[in-house]
């Protein structure tokens, strides 16, 4: 019934605030339309986000992500000018007698001290800033920023960034998995090039796959979700990557202190098509290889990953482009320990594959259309082996998801302000959660594979983007649907953002979003980890949901700098954990050959609960000039609570953080000298400690019963307090970096130089109990901490050709 | 140049500054002494006994012993009828109590009250559950697939069939809310004489009535040496649980605390007030023979 409701008000809104509006501008004067694409001159990629102002009406529009845009203005002469941040200004003249396509090329800002100056040109009062956005909670991040912050052992990450900006946090020390606004590593919508990423961690999470060489743009929506989007709770992580130069053959290679990566891209046929190919590999197996062999009888220990992306699109017309992509990334531990006449062998790896073909049409100069065709694969693989002249045991455990999907976007700017976006997407699911096969000598003595469960999930969406008087309102609605073991969900998730200009550089949002995820993920350990299950909802669990409101202040200044400030309250509701005492290990069907196949299975492993998220988060930012950087703070509580965990009550969540800092800045000190560095601080994790000891006198039900006494089976048992109860150490860390660029005679080479925890702070990475022997000889149980990271300096060296 | 020299010196002078922290012991949780009762109550026998003890630290010096009470007032009060028996105090912090005033009644709801020296009251309810009865456990499907040869790979010469069971067993007459535990075993035999004893393990041990059922499966396969006749069963041997909903929770506190360091710690589950840990719960049980069909 609520459901129906929120359905039918949702799209009432929605018709109302937009369509209606339309109707209303409708009828006025004789228009014309101005459309084409946005390219950057220098390497013929489509630009996305640049905003196209046209005067003397001052009417605004931005290009989409495909460098798409379009404006229908009254008829007359205009003055339609282009901007993008580190590109030169571009501006034509129209004459907005009849409808026009232009293909538009804007250059790169040559990157001088003085370029700052440039930005200043831009018509006062008509930036698409901060303030002007209608859209909140979303943040871009320049690739190029992301190369001049010092990072973990020189690799650049595109989620350790992400962590430093608010609303954000990691999860632990090292960790690429980010929790946003109170949500779990699960509830982020990673998706590169439109293909879900399912995880996207590398080394257990210290690194992230994702190779900033590669990637063109990255955007992050925590809150007022577009309605185009759907699948998480939480976050939107979207990553495009580049398309490659039309023009001609460019790329870069890097050597690191563990890896080593290149980038290629160039024109497949100049103007009309391009490629782009981008690797990387870690190597430290391969350096390391000789000394262990040396040092023994050939048993040998690695581990490494590698990525690897490829792009290639072609310009079929100006109406028409073809788009193919791909990324394939793979982790492996490996062991193999030869004794006598046995050998042992185990294999630990992970991998993502996706693959994504896409087709851009513009059906009139106000309707642009992408298509996609979409493949994502995720697997996880433990093998453990033992062969001997007497005996052979082999066992494997895969995980598996295989998605295949389809999604067809539209983008209709029907009259001047207004931006119409509808589409639809479906994804079938092939969740295989845990299959394994143990063999004996030759034979297979089980071969389980776990039922491999179907489901579909499809969305369709509209919203419209549109600017009503100092208002901007963007009024949208998702409609969900999930089918899964004959049980279907259908969902209402309405969505809506507002602005309101109190000044011209000064702004209140709002927004409202109502989010369902049907797929979780079962941690046994509270941080992200290959070994966490990705299991679908089914008839018997339910979907989450997730109901956020959000509301802020916008304000830009001179000399580029921007604060906004957010409030925001989440709640969560159908999240599942794993019950007290369960875990990716105590499944003993996995390895117990005569265990039934279903018992113990996850659904009996999980509780379900409810979650909610409150805090107030401040970005202060400066992105032109010789110094650029931020300051994102963010304070927030984050509250569980779930029947069967904590005697049903309200507990912190791991990643609760009352405070989280950071800040982030970077000085060209000259051309070709640019110095960095980050500082963070978080309050420490919550966690469950030991507090004391309790005796228990156990009662064992069994065929033959026993009245229980508590003078038999006397033992004792540990009391852990409540849930999440006590917090690890603060958590502070500086970063610095250093860069030395030079240009040589093909392109341009960069050193740097940077040190990861340049205090050697020694932050807690997890807390263990440990027994000692005190001066008396007793015995005494002490709290420790370990600590993964101390100082690590690192260099790096890349060459960029041109 | 002079700027890059300045950075220079800055970046010296931090590596020189750092410190070399390594593992290290940290501040442990502020410990908190706290009262532990135990008392799990069952109509089958007419003493009902309780213990009352402190937790001790878990980290610091290690002791021993615990610290038992031994003047404690434990009383058990029947809510409903508004009568009340106080426990007699043995050695070591055990009292015992043979009811008087109180009548231990199935379904009813009971308070135990424990006044410690400190003056600290601490109280805990627990209902005692339907009686548990063995006819109304049934075995509602019952299936042994196929028997398939096991080869010995190790050079033994010898094989050994895995014959595969599926048994459904169905608790009848059960009011909702309480739980219900079966502990069975399975007696498969064929004509040619060969006997086997199959544990059950339910794939949820323990299950909530629900509409006044409550259903069990269990999934697995028992070995056998020889296929010369199907195997058969025509009956099952054991015992059948109730308990209310703190027994539940205590029988499950004890089994998951297992230590295993990849899992969440389990929080023992409490049903005393005032910051008291402990249980108070109630359960019955019955013995005896399923039949099938």
């Amino acid at each position: 019934m609520t459901t129906k409701r929120t359905l039918k008000s949702g799209l009432f809104l929605t018709f109302l605030f937009g369509f209606i509006h339309i109707g209303f501008a409708q009828n006025t004067q004789k228009k014309h339309t101005i459309s084409g694409y946005i390219y950057d001159k220098s390497s013929g990629e489509m630009l996305g986000d640049v905003s196209v102002l046209a005067l003397p009406n001052e009417v605004i529009t931005s290009s989409n992500k495909y460098g798409f845009f379009s404006q229908t203005l009254n008829e007359g002469p205009k003055l339609i000018i282009v901007k993008f941040p580190g590109f030169e200004l571009d501006s034509i003249l129209w004459s907005g007698k009849a409808d026009t396509a232009v293909n538009i090329y804007i250059k790169l800002i040559e990157m001088t001290p003085e370029f700052d100056r440039i930005e200043e040109v831009v018509i006062k009062g008509k930036k698409n800033t901060i303030a002007d956005k209608v859209q909140m909670s979303q943040i871009d991040i320049p690739i190029n920023q992301i190369k001049e912050i010092p990072a973990l052992l020189g690799e650049k990450d595109v989620l350790k960034v992400i962590q430093l900006l608010p609303g954000v946090q990691k999860g632990g020390e090292g960790q690429s998995g980010i929790y946003v606004r109170g949500g779990g590593p699960d509830q982020n919508l990673l998706i590169l090039d439109e293909a879900i990423v399912y995880n996207a961690s590398h080394l257990f999470g210290f690194f992230s796959v994702f190779n900033g060489d590669a990637l063109k743009s990255v955007e992050l929506v925590k809150g007022g979700f577009p309605a185009k989007y759907g699948g998480r709770l939480s976050s939107v992580i979207d990553l495009t990557m580049k398309e490659g130069n039309n023009q001609r053959l460019t790329g870069e290679v890097g050597i690191g202190v563990i890896s080593s990566r290149f980038t290629l891209e160039g024109p497949i046929k100049k103007g009309k098509s391009s490629f782009m190919i981008s690797g990387r590999r870690t190597y430290l197996d391969i350096l390391v290889q000789p000394f262990i062999m040396a040092s023994n009888d050939g048993s040998t220990v690695g581990y490494y990953f590698y990525d690897f992306n490829a792009k290639a699109n072609y310009i079929l017309s100006n109406k028409d482009k073809l788009f193919i992509s791909g990324y394939f990334g793979k982790d492996k531990f490996y062991t193999k320990i030869k004794e006598d006449d046995a050998k042992f062998e185990s294999d630990f790896g992970w991998g993502n594959r996706t693959l994504t073909a896409r087709w851009n049409h513009q059906f009139s100069p106000k309707l642009f259309s992408n298509a996609s065709l979409i493949y994502s694969h995720y697997n996880l693989l433990i093998g453990v082996g033992t062969t001997s002249d007497a005996d052979t045991f082999l066992l494997n455990y895969q995980s598996i998801i295989n998605d295949y999907g389809i999604k067809y976007d539209f983008d209709w700017r029907p009259l001047p302000n207004h931006t119409v976006r509808y589409g639809i997407s479906s994804i079938w699911h092939r969740f295989q959660p845990g299959a394994v096969v143990v063999e004996i000598g030759q034979e297979s003595v089980l071969d389980r594979a776990i039922n491999t469960i179907n489901t579909y999930e499809s969305g369709i969406y509209i919203e419209d983007q549109f600017k009503y008087g100092k208002f901007n309102i963007y009024p949208g609605f998702r409609i969900s649907h999930y089918s899964v073991e004959g049980k279907n969900y259908i969902k209402p998730e309405p969505r809506f953002s507002a602005s309101y200009a109190i000044r011209k550089d000064l702004a209140v949002k709002a927004s409202y979003a109502q989010m369902y995820q049907y797929i979780h993920l079962l941690s046994s350990s509270g941080i992200s980890l290959p070994t966490d299950l990705w299991v679908p909802a089914t008839k018997n669990i339910s979907p989450m949901r997730s109901t956020q409101v959000a509301a802020g202040i916008a304000k830009d200044f001179d000399g580029g700098y921007s604060i906004s400030v957010e409030g925001y309250y989440k709640d969560m509701a159908d999240m599942i954990q794993y019950k007290d005492g369960a875990s990716f290990l105590l499944q003993e069907d996995i390895f117990d050959p005569t265990a039934p196949t279903d018992s113990k299975s996850w659904e009996n492993q999980v509780t379900r609960g409810i979650g909610w998220s409150y805090g107030t988060e401040l970005f202060i930012q400066k992105k032109v000039g010789r110094f650029s950087g931020w300051i994102g703070y963010t304070l927030s509580w984050t509250k569980l609570k779930f029947d069967e965990l904590n005697n049903g009550e309200v507990f912190y969540a791991k990643y609760d953080r009352r405070h989280d800092l950071s800040l982030v800045g970077i000085y060209k000190l000259a051309k070709n000298f640019t110095a960095s560095a980050t500082w963070v601080y978080g309050t420490g994790n919550a966690i469950t400690a030991a507090q004391g000891y309790l005796p228990t006198s156990g009662h064992s039900m069994s065929k033959f019963p026993i009245i229980w006494n508590p003078q038999l089976q006397y033992g004792q048992s540990i009391d852990y307090g409540s849930r999440n109860s006590f917090r690890m150490e603060a958590y502070h860390r500086l970063d610095v970096g250093l860069q030395f660029h030079k240009k040589k005679k093909n392109g341009t080479q960069t050193w740097e130089f940077s040190a990861y925890n340049a205090y050697n702070r020694a932050n807690p990475f997890f807390y263990y109990g440990s027994y000692e022997t005190n001066g008396q000889g007793k015995a005494v149980q002490k709290l420790k901490k370990v600590t993964l990271f101390p100082i690590i300096p690192s260099i790096s060296y890349t060459y960029k050709f041109n | 140049m002079k700027k890059l020299n300045l950075i220079l010196i800055f970046c010296l002078t931090t590596l020189l500054f750092i410190g070399c922290e390594q593992d290290a012991n940290v501040d442990p949780p502020a410990y908190v002494k706290r009262p532990f009762v135990m008392c799990l109550m069952t109509m089958r026998s007419p003493e009902i006994k309780a213990s009352v003890a402190y937790t001790k630290p878990y980290y610091g010096e290690i002791k021993d012993d615990f610290e038992w009470e031994e003047n404690a007032i434990v009383v058990l009060r029947d809510i409903s009828a508004n009568v009340e028996d106080t426990f007699v105090s043995l050695s070591g912090g055990q009292y015992s109590l043979y009811p008087v005033k109180v009548i231990l009644k199935e379904e009813n709801t009971y308070r135990l009250t424990v006044y410690l020296p400190d003056g600290t009251v601490h109280t805990a309810e627990s209902t005692i559950p339907p009686k548990a009865k063995i006819d109304n456990l049934k075995a509602t499907f019952v299936e042994i697939g196929k028997p398939y040869e096991e080869a010995d790979n190790s050079g033994g010469g010898w094989a050994y069939y895995l014959n595969p069971l599926t048994v459904e067993l169905t608790y009848k007459n059960i009011k909702d809310g309480y739980f219900v535990s079966p502990q069975m075993e399975a007696l498969p035999y064929n004509d040619s004489g060969d006997n086997m004893q199959v544990e059950l393990y339910f794939t949820e041990p323990i299950k909530l009535a629900e509409n006044g059922v409550v259903k069990f499966l269990h999934r697995t396969e028992f070995y056998s040496f020889n296929p010369r006749a199907p195997f058969k069963i025509n009956e099952f041997f054991g015992s059948v649980y109730t308990m209310d909903k703190a027994y539940r929770n205590f029988y499950i506190s004890q089994f998951q605390m297992d230590g295993n360091p990849f899992q969440e710690p389990t929080i023992f589950l409490s049903n005393f007030s005032a910051g008291a840990l402990g249980v108070f719960g109630s359960y019955d049980f019955d013995q005896g023979t399923v039949k099938y069909p």
